[in-house]
């Protein structure tokens, strides 16, 4: 059973269609990318899935269980960080973390536990007894991760966690996820990163306008849309024999030469690269250098909405 | 219950931490009665009992003067008695009295006659209590002796026979005439210190009562309310959290108050058990209140602002900076409106003395307020839980 099922979901605001009809999964284990520029609908739909906002159309399932802003059962299974920091600066790192395990629910005993664990994976430990007032934006960022998987939650929502971070708290963050999807934990992240979905996102949904406009696998997208792969040759040789040769292999759809480098546009380069290079230097080529280049998912955004994925 | 226990604790760590919240509530107010005391003291005639200087010009009704004389001494005043109405002018004049009652020639003789009489009240306009006092003990008087016009005529008409029934209506002498207790019970008045530091406690409660349901407006600004209400904790558990913090804090605010006021300035409060309802009452009151303006306005900021001209005016009002007067005119029952006045006027029912009991007229109205005001808000508060 899917942890998380949201099924043509819809929310408006006056005459603006924030949400129109988005549908995904999200199975256990997976991390699933919500990936759309600002004012996309992200935000909308996690609050959807949250229960903090009422549903105009479509049906929200946790584990089975339908959320409503009035339900409790589906919340119990569910850790949300939001976008804004969602921390009491007065109170300690601990005495944040306590407070929501205890509206989680959670035992006395085992709460005091899992804090500790917790503050150890996002290495706020040492600043357990310090009131976050006095933390840098990074470390709020941290314990505000930190909260929501206090109650190891089956489904994680994480809007946009990353935003405003520096490399060493962004990169932390990153590899927090990725060990909690390893451990089981389902995922739901939604980033305007490109690059922060290609790494942790087993899927992804491209949300624009309140539509999923496409979602699958990184691939799958990229295939959807007859992206390919470039595999660009530096050798010496006889080029233009070699590109001849090239562009009759089996996978390469186009071959062309630029002084002594070879470019060829590739369905996955990567399983073909091998016999490219055999081809290659049994048509003469004496290879110096090989660079490959996968299309990218603002590639797949651009090509699909019309659109950056940021405007800067 | 443990949820709203939990939400509840952690507001008022962090109130205390605050530290705004300790000089709303407890300091403000104390510092405050503590220099209105110093300030206004000889006004007030601090540390003393009030003594209103009273009066009589009466030639021919001695039975009528020893009634008043009595009650004016059961209430603490001081006594005089002059030959005309003349003199009794000049004597307000110099100050050397307060309120003179005025006595019609042959006023008893009506009264044995059956008949119903008034009696007209002078005062000095600088001490508009002594003469509020004179005058509530000169129209419980006359509507004591127009009960008794009423029996005699009642029992004539009847078939009776006047020279029995008239003698027989009057004989009692003043007990028939006026309850003392009820004359006196519209004129209690607390004492200026007393007084003065029950208003400020009154004054700064409503802004005390809105620090608990303020954080709604807050944590919503800040992102933890969304995050409270996606942990599996009902919208109603956080409003309830919410309103037992400002309950609490009302309650400790002038629990406080009264104490300190007791030792530190010598405040007389009366029965406890009354004081304890009446408190509790005015808490409620407040926190409906502030319930009200709270789910009225859409930020913090406007919250607290809305809240501040709230509580001035009903203060104004109310009667804690300078009294408004009960004498029926339109000041008088918009004071009424107010949570303000009923608690002044409950505590001033429970000097001298009395039973919690008499502070219960002031309760109902003090309950009434809090009802009505919690009723409308909860309509307007759940909108902000639900936004």
């Amino acid at each position: 059973m899917n942890v998380l099922e949201a099924r043509g979901l819809e929310k408006s605001f006056g005459d603006l269609k924030a949400v129109n009809g988005a549908s995904f999964h999200i199975a256990p284990g997976e991390t699933y990318g919500l990936l759309g520029p600002n004012g996309a609908g992200k935000t909308t739909a996690i609050s959807m899935i949250a229960g903090l906002l009422e549903i105009d159309g479509g049906e929200v399932q946790i584990n089975g269980e339908v959320m409503t802003p009035r339900a409790i059962a589906p919340k119990a299974h569910l850790g949300l960080v939001p976008q804004d920091l969602a921390i009491y600066p007065d109170l300690t790192a601990s005495e944040n973390m306590t407070f929501f395990g205890r509206l989680y629910g959670m035992p006395k005993d085992k709460l005091k536990a899992r804090v500790a664990q917790v503050l150890e994976v996002v290495g706020l430990t040492d600043r357990a007894t310090d009131v976050t007032k006095e933390f840098s934006g990074g470390m709020k960022r941290r314990l505000n991760i930190a909260i929501g998987l206090l109650h190891s939650p089956q489904l994680l929502i994480l809007d946009e966690p990353t935003v405003g971070v520096d490399p060493q708290s962004r990169n932390a963050i990153l590899e927090a996820v990725e060990q909690l999807s390893s451990e089981g934990m389902a995922v739901l992240y939604t980033t305007h990163y490109m690059e922060e979905a290609e790494r942790l996102c087993d899927r992804v949904g491209i949300i624009d306008q309140g539509q999923i406009k496409a979602e699958g696998t990184r691939r799958e997208l990229v295939q959807m849309v007859g992206q390919k792969d470039r595999i660009s040759i530096a050798g010496n040789g006889p080029i233009l024999e070699v590109v001849r040769v090239l562009a009759g292999t089996e996978g390469v759809s186009e071959a062309t030469s630029d002084e002594n480098r070879i470019v060829l546009l590739v369905e996955d380069a990567g399983a073909r690269l091998a016999a490219i290079l055999s081809t290659a230097t049994g048509a003469g080529l004496n290879v110096t250098g090989v660079e490959i280049e996968e299309p990218n998912l603002e590639a797949v955004f651009l090509h699909l909405t019309g659109k950056a994925l940021r405007d800067e | 219950m443990s949820k709203i226990l939990t939400i509840a604790a952690k507001d008022l760590k962090l109130r205390i931490r605050d530290r705004s919240v300790l000089i709303i509530a407890f300091l403000a107010p104390l510092v405050l009665a503590l220099i209105f005391n110093v300030v206004f003291g000889s006004a007030f005639g601090t540390g003393s009992e009030f003594e209103p200087a009273l009066g009589i010009v009466s030639n021919d009704s001695p039975r009528t003067s020893t009634v008043l004389e009595g009650i004016a001494t059961e209430v603490g005043g001081t006594w005089q008695t002059f030959p005309d109405r003349a003199a009794a002018e000049s004597a307000l004049e110099e100050g050397d009295v307060e309120a003179v009652f005025v006595v019609p020639a042959g006023f008893d003789g009506g009264v044995d006659q059956g008949q119903g009489g008034s009696l007209e009240v002078i005062g000095d306009v600088d001490s508009s209590t002594s003469t509020q006092i004179a005058t509530a003990i000169a129209e419980s008087y006359g509507l004591g002796l127009d009960q008794i016009g009423l029996n005699v005529a009642t029992a004539i008409a009847s078939g009776g026979d006047p020279a029995i029934v008239i003698p027989a209506a009057t004989s009692g002498g003043i007990q028939p005439l006026a309850d003392l207790s009820d004359i006196t019970a519209g004129v209690r008045q607390l004492d200026g210190t007393t007084s003065t530091v029950a208003g400020m406690a009154v004054f700064f409660l409503l802004f005390t009562a809105q620090v608990g349901l303020l954080s709604l407006l807050e944590e919503r600004r800040d992102g933890t309310l969304a995050r409270i209400l996606s942990t599996p904790t009902r919208p109603s558990a956080v409003l309830a959290a919410k309103s037992l913090v400002s309950v609490v804090l009302g309650l400790a605010s002038l629990a406080v108050l009264i104490v300190a006021g007791k030792f530190i300035l010598g405040a007389e409060w009366g029965n406890p058990a009354g004081v304890l309802v009446l408190v509790v009452a005015a808490v409620l009151a407040a926190v409906g209140i502030s319930a009200l303006t709270t789910g009225l306005a859409k930020t913090p900021e406007s919250a607290g602002n809305m809240q501040g001209i709230v509580g001035t005016v009903l203060g104004l009002l109310g009667g804690v900076f300078f009294p408004i007067g009960d004498d029926g005119g339109i000041l008088a029952s918009i004071s009424a409106l107010t949570p303000h006045h009923w608690f002044i006027r409950g505590l001033s029912d429970l000097a001298g003395g009395q039973s919690a009991s008499a502070a219960l007229p002031s309760v109902w109205p003090l309950l009434t307020i809090a009802a009505v005001t919690a009723f409308a808000a909860s309509f307007l508060i759940r909108r902000q839980v639900s936004k």
